[in-house]
């Protein structure tokens, strides 16, 4: 008998659907599995057969076949042994097919018959839903990110007799409760307060505006500065996340198969170390995984040690950088994933790090501090829009009483000054300050006489380089919007000229 | 051309060093050379060594020289000899001069009135600050004469380029090969200008590091002083100093903090040599019987809290955070502050968000 099960797939973060077709007939015992299955797939037919016998049913001594359909897609992972199960009932007879041709079933066997979390089901899931299907099993280990979706009947199960008993009607699951996003606070204090940094007056203000408008930031400083505490705090400070954002990363996330906690409810901070290849960074390898920038995405990108990353694997960076998407082509396949990120970055003035120090000393010549700072190439310096010096914290100031400003009170002003950008914003692709356009850019950062004056000045004097004019702009902007103010003021630019350190043709 | 001149650009196409071809022309004819360079001659012999003289021998000929000017002709450099009416005097009077100079850009500078600015490569804020000063009075009546170096060169070039100065490099390497790389457009510019770059070593000569302290010579050799902004006790500037020492120059030198490594080269000199001492360029320029002109000093009107945040750094330069500490002032406010103070020239940034105060 002929049986047919629906079940999903993914490529990339969209699922497409797959039906799952039993055939069994007479002949020796075997279990064949087809339509471009890989190895985990295949696997399956002895997960399928020891749960099945461990679950107390039989196990058919006869020639199975089991189609995977579209047949000319590459399945892959552990999603279909539930489906390959229920098929193989249904073909055996031991089960009815009389409901299951409404549920979309995922979810991987143990050999006991229990039924274990997958990854990369919320994006199934998704995509179910805008195909028109109505129901879906899925395992209860997946419950938690599956309860933000909204218009799907979605029934958790745990083990393979209690999917049976349900089809047959002889017992009742309790449909997931849908969970309305109720924008749970994001604060991630775990990863370190700004209360907690003592000084660093100049570089908390830089974090700031650099996190309100979602500009990419240079930490330049010695050792031991600081830099690291400073980037491990902004997780705190970051504006709320919304649900479609949670959706997408949570999306990510569930691809990448690192959903811990079951979904995503603060913005991601993603720190890898120096040492990583640029396919990790971007994503790749033979199945197009998500990369570090895109498990970034709505979150930060933390570079420690800038300088030590190959230059193939910063250079990867710029395009999405720029676009806030990456593209991964393989011989297989070739996927998009959202890869819009902050990136933050560090590094030290010189390869000894004490370049510029007071008290100490730098051993380096003049040759290698330049060709430590040209490993930072033109084009990648670009796209970051403040650079700031961090120094060292005087003693005075570590073993002060007082706490400083807390990472809630500059959160709210954070949030606030996105608000300002999202109705700024409004109906263009842009969403904050540091993404904006040639065109906004002179819509909505009109100078006066007073302010052009200033920024033409600190061209001249300042030696700043012509690539940091509309950085200027977009980081005085995001200052402006940090005060509630329309128009950029002279003040404003400023400030974002000190930001500018990189540029100043003061070093070696 | 003369037949010397040939034998001199012949020479220095072969790295033959400088001493050999004095002691060479010292010993014999560059007629009895060029036309009849026989073996026998026992004294050549031993001048030159045996793997120089074989690659001589084969280059001795028209056929050669004709390349080596086409080389010359097609790079748009002059080759000075030694020999030539055109060799500037100033390096006749030094010891061991070079037999050959390569130059590219103006000529006429090797002749005048000039000053070599020098001092370490791994330059302090400090150190570019005095030399920017120093250099940019000095550019006002000399030819400033540096080595095209990181640091002190590179600000020395600089600033006399923002004036209406001219200015020398002396390399170490060939005139068509500038070292380090990350100053040729520094050396673009210096030509365009007017400027001259010189060197002794052939035309696309590698920078090998015994060349340095050989082209100290001619950098002390063409001046008429020598100043040294900030060097090392231990740095190549301090054979210059040497070099200058011996052709009988006038040297200067400003001196740094007693504690700071990048000035004790500067102070020790300074404990050595009576009246090198210098903390203002007109010293340098009432020394060599120059009229200083005093700058109108400007005027400029400070609000209060600018006030207050120049009178903190009068006290001593200060870094950001130390200064929101001191001046109560939040850090939106005082970034704005300081970046006016900065277009109006009253403070300066350094490298690690710190301030100074200028008083010029």
């Amino acid at each position: 008998m002929l049986s047919k099960i629906f079940s999903f797939g993914l490529s990339g973060l969209n699922g497409y659907p797959v039906t799952l077709e039993a055939d069994i007939q007479n002949g020796l015992p075997s279990c064949n599995i087809v339509g471009l299955a890989d190895t985990a797939v295949k696997e399956a037919k002895e997960r399928v057969r020891a749960a099945l016998k461990n679950s107390g049913f039989k196990y058919p001594l006869a020639s199975i076949v089991i189609n995977l359909a579209p047949a000319d897609t590459k399945k892959e992972g552990t999603v279909y042994d539930l489906a390959m199960a229920l098929a193989i009932l249904i073909s055996s007879a031991q089960m009815s097919a009389a409901n299951t041709k409404e549920y979309v079933v995922l979810g991987e066997l143990s050999l006991n018959g229990d039924v274990r979390a997958v990854s990369g089901l919320l994006p199934m899931l998704i995509s179910a839903k805008q195909q028109g299907y109505k129901k879906a099993i899925i395992p209860r280990g997946n419950s938690t990110e599956a309860k933000y979706i909204d218009g799907l009947e979605i029934y958790c199960v745990s083990s393979l007799c209690e999917t049976v008993d349900f089809l047959n009607d002889t017992k009742k699951i309790k449909k997931l409760e849908s969970e309305k996003w109720s924008g749970i606070s994001s604060t991630n204090i775990d990863n370190g307060d700004l209360k907690y940094i003592k000084g660093q007056y100049a570089a908390k203000r830089a974090m700031e505006i650099a996190v309100a408008g979602g500009h990419n930031i240079l930490l330049i400083g010695p050792p031991g500065a600081g830099k690291t505490m400073l980037a491990r705090a902004v997780p705190s400070i970051m504006p709320d996340l919304s649900f479609d954002e949670a959706l997408e990363v949570a999306k990510i996330h569930s691809v990448a198969g690192t959903l811990d906690g079951g979904f995503v409810f603060c913005r991601p901070f993603r720190s890898p170390h120096h040492t990583a290849t640029m396919v990790s960074l971007t994503g790749g390898g033979t199945k197009a995984r998500p990369g570090e920038i895109s498990l970034a995405h709505n979150g930060v990108l933390f570079l420690d040690e800038l300088p030590e990353y190959t230059r193939q694997t910063l250079e990867a960076l710029r395009q999405p950088l720029e676009d806030g998407v990456i593209t991964i082509s393989r011989a297989q396949a070739s996927v998009s994933y959202p890869a819009n990120f902050m990136l933050i970055a560090s590094m030290n003035p010189c390869p000894c790090g004490n370049y510029g120090s007071e008290t100490r000393p730098c051993t380096c010549s003049a040759g290698q501090i330049h060709k430590y700072l040209s490993k930072l190439s033109g084009p990648l310096l670009d796209r970051i829009d403040i650079h700031i010096e961090v120094g060292n914290v005087t003693y005075g100031e570590l073993s002060d009483g007082c706490d400083s400003e807390s990472s809630e009170t500059v959160r709210k002003r954070v949030n606030e000054a996105r608000e300002i950008q999202k109705s700024r914003f409004n109906g263009s692709k842009t969403h904050c300050n540091s993404h904006m356009t040639s065109g906004e850019l002179k819509k909505h950062c009109k100078l006066d006489s007073k302010s052009s004056d200033l920024i033409e000045m600190s061209f001249e004097r300042l030696n700043l380089s012509a690539r940091a004019y509309s950085r200027i702009l977009k980081v005085a902007r995001t200052i402006a919007d940090l005060d509630a103010s329309d128009v950029v003021r002279p003040q404003d630019i400023a400030e974002a000229i000190q930001y500018r350190s990189l540029d100043r043709k003061y070093r070696v | 051309m003369k037949l010397e001149e040939k034998l001199c650009l012949i020479m220095s196409s072969l790295e033959i060093s400088n001493v050999k071809q004095r002691d060479l022309f010292a010993c014999t004819d560059a007629e009895l050379l060029w036309t009849n360079f026989y073996d026998e001659n026992q004294n050549i012999r031993k001048i030159l060594g045996e793997k120089d003289l074989s690659r001589l021998k084969k280059c001795l000929n028209q056929t050669y020289f004709d390349e080596l000017e086409t080389q010359l002709l097609k790079n748009d450099v002059t080759a000075l000899t030694y020999f030539s009416p055109k060799y500037p005097q100033k390096l006749l009077d030094i010891p061991d001069p070079p037999y050959t100079l390569y130059c590219r850009g103006d000529i006429g500078l090797l002749n005048s009135d000039a000053v070599a600015v020098v001092g370490t490569r791994k330059v302090s804020a400090y150190g570019r600050r005095v030399t920017s000063h120093f250099t940019a009075e000095l550019a006002k009546h000399f030819t400033i004469i540096s080595g095209l170096a990181y640091g002190v060169d590179t600000v020395a070039h600089e600033t006399t380029l923002k004036g209406v100065g001219k200015t020398v490099a002396v390399l170490g390497s060939g005139v068509c090969n500038i070292y380090p790389a990350a100053n040729e457009n520094l050396a673009k510019k210096i030509l365009d200008n007017g400027g001259l770059i010189i060197s002794e070593f052939g035309v696309f000569s590698e920078p090998n590091n015994y060349h340095f302290p050989m082209r100290n010579r001619i950098v002390s050799g063409l001046s008429k002083a020598l100043l040294i902004t900030e060097a090392p006790l231990k740095s190549g500037t301090m054979t210059t100093l040497e070099h200058a020492l011996e052709q009988g120059k006038d040297v200067f030198a400003v001196p740094g903090e007693i504690y700071s490594q990048n000035s004790m080269g500067c102070n020790e000199l300074l404990k050595r040599l009576q009246g090198a001492l210098v903390t203002d360029p007109k010293d340098i320029l009432h020394d060599m019987n120059i009229r200083y002109e005093k700058k109108e000093k400007k005027s400029i009107q400070l609000d209060l809290t600018q006030q207050s945040v120049v009178n903190l750094l009068i006290a001593g330069k200060k870094n950001f955070d130390t200064l929101i500490e001191e001046s109560k002032l939040n850090p939106s406010e005082l970034a704005f502050i300081l970046s006016n103070l900065e277009l109006m020239g009253c403070i300066m940034k350094l490298p690690g968000n710190v301030y100074q105060y200028m008083e010029d």
